[in-house]
């Protein structure tokens, strides 16, 4: 225990992560209850098995056991051959059993690591302890009465949802690092299809075990398990608070108890958490209602094979096919729908190859993570909700290419097609926003810009160039921005340099 | 299967006693004492199991030779609420009514 005088080298978090995801079956882990539970009324979607009746038998159910198995895969973990259920005992109101199926000594999968890129760092690889599979429990909400006794309500359609656990390893050496592995994590989990990962909606749950040591010192033999935290902010700032917080209690030469807190929101602080200790006596024992499993390696070879392309490998392959930078490819692959938003954009776009694809792609990109992306978060939508199309996208790009409108046009046109949901040609010609690039319709336009600003025309005759630009926008005002930029400079040159000859002429 | 399941804890009363706790049961000191020996006699009857060798032999996970039974990933319709709600003891607005039990996880107003 620290308890030695305060020192001036400076101490590091270390960190580990326990992660619970609701996997996204159509029924729960050990009966036949729908998991489809958000907005439903309480207790609807329950039956004998899930309600701990007496006398009704679980069966496993393939398809979780399917998702932890290819989760595990793509965690680089190994998957058990031999493995089984156990009970573990305690009573608190949300468990209808009077216990929890879960795993204990024999996992599902363990031994796995995920990688992270801290920026300006190195790529750490962070280990995973074990991933294994248990059931959700139902939800309380707390009450008092009229004569000041409080009272607990249960819903229990959430209990019995599959929920996987996935243990990382005290790896994680900072709050920010701890917010990589989280992010990493669920960027996985969506690729898999496995899981929402919304951490808002507790569908996804992150419990932290941290404590302090001075660099290179053997893992502390203590640590804080902080709970209560509803969002990767709070994760970070959760770890942030503890950091600052153990730190000067060590400094000061204090104790630090091994305990429970809770994140709160409203203090910024983690609070102590009383904790009855005899909670932590689980009693542990094999599921008699469960025979084991035996998970055969053609199983598991076969899941590996269905595992689809994950973040990290398709964000290569971006660089490397659309020669795309780290950065934009990782906005892009950071999320599936992002990622797959993107690549029906190109596929719904016109052939094209080397550099026009290239210009391309790094236009869709820069649309995708530009407006699309500030619009879904005012909007607070998900991008698989997004009311533009990936081919709406692409039709837009496509009147920018064929010079119909320009890209300030394109400005206009796009949040438009994000409220309305319409095509770009209907809202190009509905507000006869059709770029003119036709020469003869322009050169009225220029004509009088130069009769109504002779000032202009006399400064460009003693050599300022900037005259020019400034009579393009004087077409660009009266065509109401619709002139092809391009088109109406040349045909102001033009026209100057011909008025010039003619007083040449003249003279 | 595991170390934890070796009782190297408390033994008789004591051990009533934190058992009667852990599951919630309310038990008066005389019957503590009273079932603390009857508890003590029995977990003495069944150490003999203790004594038989086991080297070599299989640790058994299931009584029965039978693995993995699943089923399919499949939602039924449900049961009826006011049906499922019949067994419990307390229900209010569609919910288990329970005694408030001090615990970590979310309150609501």
């Amino acid at each position: 225990m620290i308890a030695t005088a305060p020192t001036k080298v400076a101490l590091e978090p270390v960190i580990g992560l326990e992660v619970h995801a609701q996997l996204l079956t159509k029924s729960k882990m050990f009966c036949g209850c729908s998991t489809d539970y958000t907005g439903a009324e309480p207790n609807t979607r329950v039956c004998p098995v899930c309600m701990g009746l007496p006398g009704t038998l679980p069966v496993i159910n393939q398809q979780a056991v399917a998702a932890t198995i290819m989760t595990a895969l793509a965690l680089n973990c190994e998957i058990a051959e031999d493995t089984k259920f156990d009970r573990k005992n305690y009573p608190y109101p949300d468990l209808m059993k009077g216990y929890q199926i879960s795993q204990y000594d024999l996992p599902l999968t363990r031994n796995g690591w995920l990688e992270i890129e801290p920026e300006n760092g190195e790529t750490r690889t962070i280990g995973i302890t074990r991933v294994h599979l248990e059931e959700d429990t139902a939800r309380l909400t707390h009450r008092v009465d009229v004569t000041g006794e409080t009272y607990s309500l249960v819903d229990i359609n959430r209990s019995g949802v599959p929920l996987m656990e996935v243990v990382g390893e005290p790896d994680l050496r900072s709050p920010e690092e701890a917010r990589l592995y989280l992010t990493k994590l669920r960027s996985i989990l969506q690729y898999l299809g496995v899981s929402t990962g919304n951490m808002e909606e507790g569908s996804f749950r992150c419990d932290a075990n941290i404590s302090m040591r001075k660099p290179g010192d053997p893992l502390p033999n203590w640590k804080v398990e902080v709970k209560n935290m509803n969002s990767f902010r709070a994760v970070f700032r959760a770890l942030e608070f503890e950091v600052e917080r153990q730190t000067d209690l060590i400094l000061r030469g204090e104790r630090i108890p091994q305990e429970t807190r809770g994140w709160s929101e409203e203090a910024g602080a983690t609070l102590s958490q009383r904790s009855k200790e005899y909670a932590q006596d689980y009693r542990y024992f094999p599921e008699p209602d469960l025979p084991p499993l035996v998970v055969s390696r053609e199983w598991v070879d076969k899941l590996r094979q269905s595992l689809p392309e994950l973040p990290d490998a398709r964000r290569a392959r971006f660089m490397t096919d659309f020669a795309l930078s780290l950065y934009d490819a990782g906005l892009l692959t950071a999320s599936r729908g992002t990622a797959d938003y993107f690549e029906q954009a190109l596929e719904a776009s016109p052939q094209a190859q080397g550099d026009a694809e290239q210009a391309r792609a790094k236009a869709v990109a820069n649309w995708i993570v530009g407006d699309l992306t500030h619009l879904l978060s005012e909007a607070n939508t998900d991008i698989a909700d997004s009311p533009v199309s990936a081919s709406a996208l692409a039709a837009m790009l496509a009147l920018m290419d064929d010079g119909t409108i320009s890209v300030r046009m394109a400005k206009e046109v796009f949040p438009d097609m994000f409220s309305t949901g319409r095509s770009p040609q209907d809202i190009v010609a509905e507000k006869g926003l059709t770029q003119i690039n036709d020469e003869h319709a322009l050169a009225t336009a220029v004509q009088e810009a130069i009769e109504a600003n002779p000032k202009a025309v006399t400064d460009f005759q003693k050599g300022k160039q900037n005259a020019v630009g400034f009579l393009v926008g004087q077409v660009m005002r009266a065509t109401r921005g619709q002139a092809n930029p391009q088109t109406a400079n040349q045909l102001v040159v033009q026209q100057l340099a011909a008025l010039g000859a003619s007083e040449d002429e003249a003279q | 299967m595991t170390e934890d399941n070796t009782d190297t804890g408390p033994s008789g009363p004591e051990l009533v006693r934190s058992l009667a706790e852990l599951s919630r049961v309310g038990m008066t000191d005389e019957e503590v004492v009273a079932f603390g020996g009857q508890l003590d006699a029995i977990i003495e009857s069944v150490s003999a199991l203790q004594e038989v060798d086991t080297e070599g032999v299989e640790p058994t996970g299931h009584a029965i030779d039978v693995t993995n039974v699943y089923r399919e990933d499949i939602a039924r319709e449900p049961y009826g609420r006011d049906e499922m709600l019949s067994n419990a003891p307390a229900a209010q607005e569609g919910y288990v009514r329970v005694r408030y039990v001090f615990g970590e996880d979310e309150t609501e107003p």
